[in-house]
């Protein structure tokens, strides 16, 4: 396993790779994960299940992305590889400089590579049409390629010319165990007894007889243009205009909080909208579980894990209809919405008032999500595809020289030197 | 490069974790989902596989007539370049009078700007003639031309060529009346008499300063403003061949060949090319908010 994202960074990719790693470890394979050092964690760390993590001296560029020095990181990796007696190679994430140049010296080294695709791009602006010639450069000799999503398998089979045979979809998933819902945390002033007794009692019983008083709705995200701040901003005041009894509760941190506290104050909702923050991992969970509906206003996004911890922890999800996220959940745990504040509040509305009726069981709907998704599952399929992988014959220095050439005209030519160039180090490192 | 799409490759053709493809008929269909376990190995391709890109639906037909009508705002901005260097020219082998220019950047000016306003313009412009006249002495005059050149150049690529609006002009425009003056002072300092250096200034404001203004409020007033447009380059047009006309034949030469090329040659191109544009949208695309 190699990318330049794992802990303690916290995202995503990392807990996959974290995850992918311990299910892989527990099936009786050896896992190694690479990436590069944060701060002082320089050298070799071990997991609880005996997995190692090399946290490999570089020099870091950007949010965590290292220097891409081409071959600097070869003889290292090579050490590993040759000490570890690595079989396959697995890349994470296209922004990671790490996984690139890791799969090329992979090849080189006559390994297998296999590489994971997290996100999504377009093919407008200048940044993702310069990683998108990067993926071509790097995809244009691999084993195979999984994707976290159908929606995410089109795009990067697009992205690098790929044969779609060749690319997997194997979904993320979520430890359910983690994320177990909790109804008497939603409203802790009210009567905690009486509401749980609502859930706990056969549902037809009380549905129409109790209803709920208060709503509250989460939202737990990066304040970041991409997840759609813009639109909880406009959406917040017309619902709580609309519901007096709604109340929303907003986790994460970033550029967008201005905006949220500016609107918070222009329409008075401080007692209403609770601001919270950054919010630590392992207090997600709480802060799900005080909320009835958890609403994503993404504007793009590969599988979306945050709708699927909110569905485990047993809300009702309202999201917008981007990317994979309409692949996700069935239709009867989320309500979709296109990305406009009209729509929006559309969804809202019927969502609030699903839940007024007490319709939503939260511990059906976490029975449900546990049977969906499982690291076990991703682990199983994930072996498939190393097997299918280790199938593939091996390829020679001319097909593969072949192969680089055909990622351009130009970029062809240049790519084909590089990995020439590449060969040569390994050569000169194998005397 | 592996094919995109098609023939499978032998080695590819065997499932990826699944169930043998015998099965085929009696298997319910395959849906895009994730949250269901299905019967189809992980590298399934569906015939649905990206049945909801869409390629090229922005791209509208460009029309060779209307991109040549489009350019007469380049064409414009070249000749207000070349009027001005040609004035200057003029004014530095003194084959003009230097009244004749005052006098018709007076007219103009006024009737642009308020009375008051203009007087004040005016005052400051004549007391700051002297000190502009002996701004530059000390620079050798090879520099001088070629910061000039430079800043013209800088102003013919940072104007505003595509917003209508007289108010809302986006930022580098600016920028590009700012170089024009810029060169302009530079120039005027190469000028000999204070006459001189005066009208060289209030023909630097008009033109690159109040024109811009003019020809958006035309543009904006009158609809379709392809008369305008057509209007100010024939115009312009004329103004420049006859003011490089007495410099030399071979100006005039580059002149209209450079107008010609911008204005037939290059919306000739950008329409050839048309044809490869491959634009590819789809459901992985940032979503735009709506209203």
């Amino acid at each position: 396993m190699v990318s330049d994202f794992f802990y303690p960074n916290m995202g995503g990719v990392e807990g996959h790779i974290y995850h992918l790693s311990q299910r892989l470890a527990r099936r009786g394979h050896k896992v190694v994960v690479v990436t590069h050092r944060y701060g002082g964690r320089v050298g070799v760390r071990y997991l609880t299940s005996g997995v190692k993590v090399y946290h490999v001296p570089h020099w870091l560029v950007h949010d965590q992305v290292s220097l891409p020095t081409l071959y600097g990181f070869f003889p290292l990796f090579r050490y590993i590889v040759v000490r570890e007696s690595i079989d396959v190679v697995h890349g994470h994430q296209a922004f990671s400089a790490m996984c690139h140049e890791a799969i090329l010296h992979a090849r080189t080294m006559g390994l297998r590579a296999v590489f994971t695709d997290h996100s999504l791009f377009g093919f407008e602006d200048t940044s993702s049409i310069l990683t998108n010639k990067l993926l071509k450069f790097t995809l244009s000799d691999i084993d195979h390629v999984i994707c976290v999503s159908h929606t995410s398998k089109e795009n990067t089979v697009l992205r690098a010319s790929l044969n779609p045979l060749h690319v997997s979809v194997i979904p993320n998933a979520v430890v359910c165990a983690e994320f177990t819902p909790d109804p008497s945390m939603r409203d802790p002033k009210k009567s905690k007894a009486g509401y749980f007794a609502s859930v706990v009692a056969p549902a037809d019983s009380f549905r129409h007889v109790r209803l709920v008083n208060s709503v509250t709705i989460v939202v737990a995200s990066r304040l970041v243009y991409r997840k759609g701040i813009d639109l909880l901003v406009a959406v917040i005041p017309a619902i709580c205009q609309e519901f007096p009894q709604v109340q929303f509760v907003i986790g994460g941190d970033g550029p967008k909080r201005v905006e949220l506290e500016q609107m918070r104050e222009r329409f008075v909702l401080q007692d209403r909208v609770q601001l919270l923050g950054a919010v630590n991992h392992s207090d997600v969970r709480d802060l799900l579980c005080q909320g009835h509906i958890f609403l994503n206003t993404s504007l793009t996004e590969a599988f979306c894990i945050a709708i699927v911890e909110a569905a485990s922890c047993g809300l009702l999800v309202v999201s917008t209809r981007v990317g994979g996220v309409p692949e996700v959940l069935p239709d009867d745990m989320i309500m979709f919405a296109n990305p406009e504040e009209g729509d929006i509040i559309r969804a809202m509305r019927a969502a609030i008032g699903t839940i007024k009726e007490n319709a939503v069981d939260p511990f059906e709907i976490h029975r449900r999500v546990s049977n969906m998704y499982s690291w076990t599952d991703v682990a199983a399929r994930a072996e498939e595809v190393y097997r299918c992988a280790m199938e593939m014959p091996a390829v020679g220095l001319a097909e593969r020289l072949l192969r680089y050439n055909g990622c351009g005209v130009f970029a062809g030519k240049l790519a084909a030197m590089i990995m020439a160039v590449d060969f040569i180090i390994w050569m000169l490192l194998d005397e | 490069m592996e094919p995109v799409s098609p023939g499978p490759l032998p080695e590819a053709a065997s499932p990826v974790g699944g169930a043998p493809a015998a099965a085929l008929g009696q298997r319910p269909r395959w849906r895009k989902l994730l949250y269901i376990r299905q019967d189809y190995p992980d590298n399934y391709v569906d015939k649905s596989f990206l049945k909801l890109m869409k390629r090229n639906v922005n791209v509208r037909q460009l029309d060779y007539w209307d991109v040549v009508c489009e350019t007469f705002r380049v064409s414009q901005q070249l000749s207000v370049t070349v009027i001005f260097v040609a004035a200057f020219l003029h004014l530095d082998s003194g084959s003009v009078p230097s009244v004749t220019g005052l006098i018709a950047g007076s007219c103009a000016i006024s009737a642009c700007l308020a009375i008051t306003s203009a007087a004040l313009f005016f005052t400051m412009l004549l007391g700051l003639t002297p000190i502009l006249k002996n701004l530059t002495e000390n620079i050798s005059s090879d520099s001088i031309w070629f910061m000039a050149i430079v800043m013209l150049l800088a102003n013919l690529l940072f104007h505003d060529y595509g917003s209508g609006s007289s108010t809302h002009t986006r930022f580098p425009d600016s920028l590009s009346i700012n170089a024009a003056m810029f060169s302009a002072v530079l120039l005027a300092s190469q000028l000999e008499s204070n006459n001189d250096v005066f009208g060289l200034m209030l023909l630097a404001v008009q033109l690159f300063a109040l024109f811009p203004i003019l020809r958006r409020s035309m543009r904006a007033w009158h609809h379709p403003s392809v008369f305008w447009d057509g209007f100010f380059t024939v115009v312009l047009v004329i103004f420049a061949v006859a003011l490089l006309l007495p410099i030399s034949h071979a100006s005039v030469t580059f002149y209209t060949a450079a107008i010609a090329f911008v204005t037939f040659f290059c919306p000739y191109m950008l329409v050839s090319i048309q044809k490869y544009k491959s634009e590819i949208r789809g459901p992985w695309d940032e979503a735009v908010i709506g209203h």
